[in-house]
């Protein structure tokens, strides 16, 4: 047998050897920041929210693109928090609707009002869906690694918007990321109408 | 021959587990002291926070803020061994915590962080006193855990050094500050839960 046909097989047979894989954990920290990675991804307004969010800051400049990210983050953050202290708030599945539904048309509009007011709209929101987020919060086995899966999760996506939010310095990007401004729009509607 | 160099590789790589022992008695102790810090949530949600708000200072700046958090480890650790029982210290330290990484999201570094960051020593040296036994275990398993607190904004400059190289424009400098949001989101959640606990 040649030597180089060896390596393959060789290659198996270390593998065979492997002890089985105990990564899978469902429960504990592992399972507390997997169950709070997943609830941001899992809602369809949640996501189109962020990257609508990401896509915005393509077109307010470098300044708004890191801002935004920044704001987001802390202001979800006191919305889960009066959430995990009991603190209702009225509206809040029609706040996220009405979320993908203004940033999707700031984006398809290319919309860029003030720096603060940006800022602002975009911390409103997201008092909505951090309070979506921290009502599963006390249930949560492991509340600290439920809430670093959503806020990474929710930062994960607002880059996702920010990468494809870049296209916008070329002529035909700059429509694409528009039009995705218009598709969020359109979801956000269509969950209000079907909500 | 390169072959059997090949498979001495692909040998290596079998993910079986090292079963090293310790070398010195009693060095576990000192080796579950260094991942303590890293393993409660409020301890290493604080010392993320503070090590990322020091490494954005100059190198002066740093230094001075790096002696005030070690010092104040130190004399919040031989409190927190005098103090028994240790009191509930979670919430205060993640309230440190938090302001010390709102202070990160801010554009510029804030001049006169010293006592800030002696502060989050002082609740981190109390939050790290192991549980009640042996004096001698505590005291070197208290040892791993500053250890560990001394060394994270040492590793935490260095980070944000090697970054700001390779990244030098806005990204560079804004990358620091969106963790910090991020960790004072979580730490502003694991507050609220506790307070709702309490």
């Amino acid at each position: 047998m040649a030597r180089g046909s060896l390596l393959p097989l060789a290659g198996l047979l270390l593998a065979g050897l492997a002890p089985a894989a105990l990564g899978h954990a469902g429960h504990g920290f592992a399972g507390g920041f997997e169950s709070g990675f997943l609830h941001p991804l899992l809602g369809w307004d949640h996501v189109a929210a962020m990257v609508a969010v990401g896509l915005w800051g393509a077109f307010l400049g470098a300044s708004a693109l890191w801002l935004l990210p920044v704001v987001f983050p802390l202001v979800m953050a006191l919305g889960g928090a009066a959430a995990v202290l009991g603190m209702p708030l009225p509206g809040v599945e029609l706040g996220i609707a009405g979320s993908a539904i203004v940033l999707g048309l700031l984006v398809a509009l290319a919309a860029r009002p003030p720096l603060w007011l940006c800022a602002g709209i975009v911390g409103a929101f997201a008092v909505f869906h951090g309070h979506a987020h921290g009502v599963e919060l006390p249930e949560a086995a492991a509340p600290a690694a439920y809430a670093a899966g959503f806020v990474v999760a929710t930062g994960l996506l607002h880059v996702a918007g920010i990468l494809f939010g870049l296209l916008a310095h070329w002529p035909a990007g700059r429509t694409a990321v528009r039009v995705g401004g218009g598709v969020i729009c359109a979801g956000g509607v269509a969950v209000l109408l079907g909500g | 021959m390169r072959a059997p160099r090949r498979l001495v590789a692909l040998a290596a790589l079998l993910p079986l587990a090292a079963r090293a022992h310790a070398p010195i008695p009693g060095i576990e102790g000192f080796y579950a002291g260094l991942a303590h810090p890293l393993r409660e949530p409020a301890t290493l949600l604080t010392l993320l926070a503070v090590a990322l708000l020091l490494a954005r200072l100059p190198p002066a700046a740093w230094r001075r803020g790096w002696v005030a958090l070690a010092a104040g480890a130190a004399v919040g650790a031989a409190a927190g061994f005098l103090l028994a029982p240790r009191p509930a210290f979670a919430l205060a330290l993640l309230g440190a915590g938090l302001l010390a990484a709102l202070l990160g999201t801010l554009p510029r570094p804030v001049p006169g962080l010293r006592p800030l960051a002696a502060l989050c020593g002082a609740g981190l040296g109390v939050a790290l006193v192991p549980d009640p036994g042996a004096t001698a275990d505590r005291l070197v398993t208290l040892a791993g855990a500053l250890v560990t607190v001394a060394a994270a904004p040492v590793f935490a400059y260095g980070a944000l050094s090697a970054l700001a190289a390779r990244l030098p424009g806005a990204a560079g400098r804004v990358l620091p500050r969106i963790l910090q949001a991020w960790i004072a989101a979580v730490a502003l959640l694991l507050g609220a839960f506790l307070l709702a606990a309490a």
